[in-house]
């Protein structure tokens, strides 16, 4: 039997990966569940194990070559002499049409049973799958929120994604959390006299002030990489853009060093992009620390959760009018809570709660960095 | 608009030539006086006399010379055979001289030619004056071929075909010309390889030719109970032949089947369905079928000349095969 390597959907844009080794050359036996090949995206190196035991007997993609994303890379048979145009499986009978349809909305042919002559896949087959894929996929949202489970599963989706990324943030980050609330009553004042330039939102001036604030706090600018503490070399900050589904969060990096109007257009752009699934994939590594931003619902405060080799997560609650004793008397002033998660792997308490002096010094305009330059 | 039998529209046609065009002449036997043995002709010896409808002696070589000579020499000469059956033994001068003149001189014969001839069986008449034998000439580079299922395509046909420089063979239906239809009283044309959607249908493609038309629009209303919609085409001119409308409806309904009256090895259906695999691939949801004659010569006996030829129910089986997916392909 022939068995075909496929490289691996890794990520979520990843559509094409790299070979770096292939372990067994080609005629050399391999055991099931062994080390085969190492393959790299953008984002990560993946180790892939043999799926049965077999010869290697072909190798489509060689080390330092490129593959599209479920493209076959090799082949493993059960002798060097097995015939590579040895079906795994009986041919499937597809119409043209139908074949056709299937690649135009990326079904696999394989998930759907034929009602013509002989089993063939005919186009009304394709369409009726096509049809009950649809709803199902509109209604995992719904169904979550009902807490019953319904036996359907997460289709490879950004919900998918999102799932497993605050999963495995939940249950392997020791989170801890600093709460405040920051006068930013003169960060709106100096917003509005933006005048006539691109006026800068709240993420993007807090991106900048995170980016600038990380500049001068270097134990922040640090990995936690299976075990490891990694230092950073950039300042990457990014921040969650609700899309269809889910969540995604683009990074800008060295934000520190844009202006603020740039960095508003850079902002601007990347919503853009996420909302359209084309973001460059620099933009979706990992990067310092993430920003969430739920002021524009009645949300005072809440909890974040840091993404997954991030340092922290800050998240941002709506701007409420409040009354500040000033020493004489109550004054209205504009507050803004925030909170903000820290992995204690990586900082301690004392450094958070600094970072946060720092923001708010920032914020309020009370330390010397002018965020509207 | 009138009501005309699909004879009268042909003869209609062919008095109106003789009328405006006085190089129009007819040769044929028994076209005169007697009016043709389908008295397609009738009148018209009575109208334009000897000179220019010209009876010939029982040699279709002859009639088929005279026409090609009259035609070098600047005459538009339309000639009819009795049967296309007989259209072998003017076969040396219809595929050697008649298809190749132009070319061979080129392009200074030039030879605007209509042989008229009947087809197709139907009417007990025996294998050697039923056969429908369109395939052996559309097999010849040279010849332009018509086959008009209706009295108004045939007149418009008919019309273009007299105008038409180079060499048309025109068949008409032995069993269509009592039908009727409605037909322009003034002359008109309809141009060579335009097909005609007889029928807009959304399930099945059929494209049928000459008598077929006929046999497929009456299963696509048997189908048409069942739920069943048939799309039909006629190609009305079988070179050119115009594949932009057959594949046209293919990609609309996916399948398609091709009836003809003609034996199915070799036939013209075999060219039609090539051409649909070959330019419709990526629209076919089924085998393209084929419903045609049987191979074997036309029996005498009506019971057995029927099965031997197609009928409704033929059409109407595989139709139901094709859409019906639940079915098997024989």
């Amino acid at each position: 039997m022939i068995t075909e390597i496929r490289a691996p959907k890794t990520g979520l844009t990843a559509e094409t990966l790299q070979i770096v080794k292939w372990h067994k050359k080609e005629g050399e036996f391999v055991d099931k569940e062994v080390l085969l090949v190492t393959v790299e995206t953008e984002k990560t190196t993946l180790d892939i194990a043999s799926p049965r035991s077999g010869f290697l007997k072909k190798i489509n993609y060689q080390a330092g070559e490129s593959a599209v994303v479920s493209q076959v890379i090799g082949y493993l048979a059960d002798s060097m002499n097995e015939s590579l145009s040895q079906p795994e499986k009986e041919k499937l009978l597809v119409s043209p049409v139908a074949r056709k349809l299937a690649a135009e909305h990326q079904v696999e042919l394989t998930k759907i049973e034929g009602s013509g002559p002989n089993g063939r896949i005919q186009k009304s087959d394709v369409e009726r799958y096509i049809k009950q894929q649809a709803p199902r996929h509109e209604n995992s949202a719904e169904e979550k929120s009902c807490g019953g489970s319904t036996g359907k599963v997460l289709s490879d989706s950004i919900r998918r994604r999102t799932a497993e990324a605050t999963t495995k943030s939940k249950t392997t980050i020791p989170h801890y959390y600093l709460f405040s609330s920051f006068d930013v009553s003169h960060m709106l004042e100096q917003r509005q006299a933006q005048g006539s330039k691109l006026k800068p939102s709240i993420i993007t001036i807090l991106v900048k002030a995170c980016s600038v604030l990380l500049e001068k706090h270097p134990s922040f600018t640090k990995a936690w990489d299976r075990g490891a503490i990694t230092a950073r070399s950039d300042i990457s900050v990014g921040f969650v853009v609700k899309i269809d589904d889910g969540i995604i969060i683009p990074h800008i990096c060295n934000a520190h060093r844009m202006s603020i109007t740039e960095l508003e257009e850079t902002v601007r752009a990347l919503i853009e992009k996420a909302k359209e699934f084309k973001l460059p994939a620099e933009a979706l590594q990992a990067g310092t620390m993430s920003i969430s931003n739920l002021g524009m619902y009645p949300v005072d405060c809440f909890v974040p959760i840091i993404y997954p080799s991030e340092v922290g997560m800050m998240g941002i609650g709506q701007i409420k009018k409040n009354a500040v004793w000033n020493g004489d008397e109550f004054i209205p002033k504009d507050i803004m809570a925030i909170a903000l998660a820290l992995d204690h792997r990586l900082v301690d308490g004392s450094e958070g709660a600094e970072f946060i002096q720092g923001l708010k010094d920032i914020i309020e305009g009370a330390g010397p960095s002018d965020l509207f330059q | 608009m009138a009501q005309m039998t699909f004879r009268d529209a042909i003869n209609r046609t062919l008095d109106d030539s003789l009328s405006s065009d006085p190089t129009v002449l007819l040769f044929g036997e028994d076209i005169g006086q007697l009016g043709g043995a389908f008295q397609v002709t009738k009148g018209l010896w009575q109208k334009y006399g000897s000179e220019r409808i010209k009876n010939t002696p029982i040699s279709e070589a002859a009639i088929v010379g005279t026409a090609i000579g009259s035609a070098c020499v600047g005459l538009k000469p339309i000639a009819e055979i009795m049967f296309c059956d007989f259209l072998y033994i003017g076969m040396d001068q219809i595929v050697n001289q008649m298809a190749k003149m132009k070319y061979m001189f080129g392009g200074k014969a030039v030879l605007p030619i209509v042989i008229r001839t009947t087809v197709g069986g139907g009417l007990s008449a025996a294998a050697q004056h039923s056969q429908s034998n369109e395939a052996m000439f559309m097999h010849v580079a040279g010849l332009k071929i018509i086959f008009p299922s209706t009295p108004g395509d045939a007149r418009g046909l008919l019309f273009s075909a007299i105008k038409d420089p180079n060499p048309v063979l025109f068949l008409e239906h032995r069993v269509l010309y009592d039908i009727k239809g409605e037909v322009p009283e003034e002359p008109y044309a309809i141009p060579l390889g335009v097909a005609d959607v007889k029928r807009q249908g959304t399930d099945l493609t059929v494209v049928a030719t000459g008598m077929m038309v006929h046999k497929a629009m009456e299963a696509a209303h048997k189908l048409e109970e069942e739920g069943i919609s048939i799309e039909l085409i006629d190609p009305r001119t079988l070179n050119p032949l115009d594949m932009e409308t057959i594949i046209g409806s293919v990609k609309k309904t996916n399948k398609a089947l091709v009836v003809h009256e003609a034996p199915k090895t070799c036939g013209v259906g075999a060219e039609i369905v090539s051409l649909i695999v070959e330019q419709g691939f990526d629209y076919l949801d089924s085998p393209v079928l084929r419903v045609c004659g049987k191979d074997t010569p036309i029996p005498f006996s009506p019971v057995l000349e029927s099965f031997v030829l197609p009928q409704v129910d033929d059409i109407v089986d595989a139709a139901r095969k094709l859409v019906r997916t639940t079915e098997k392909i024989s």
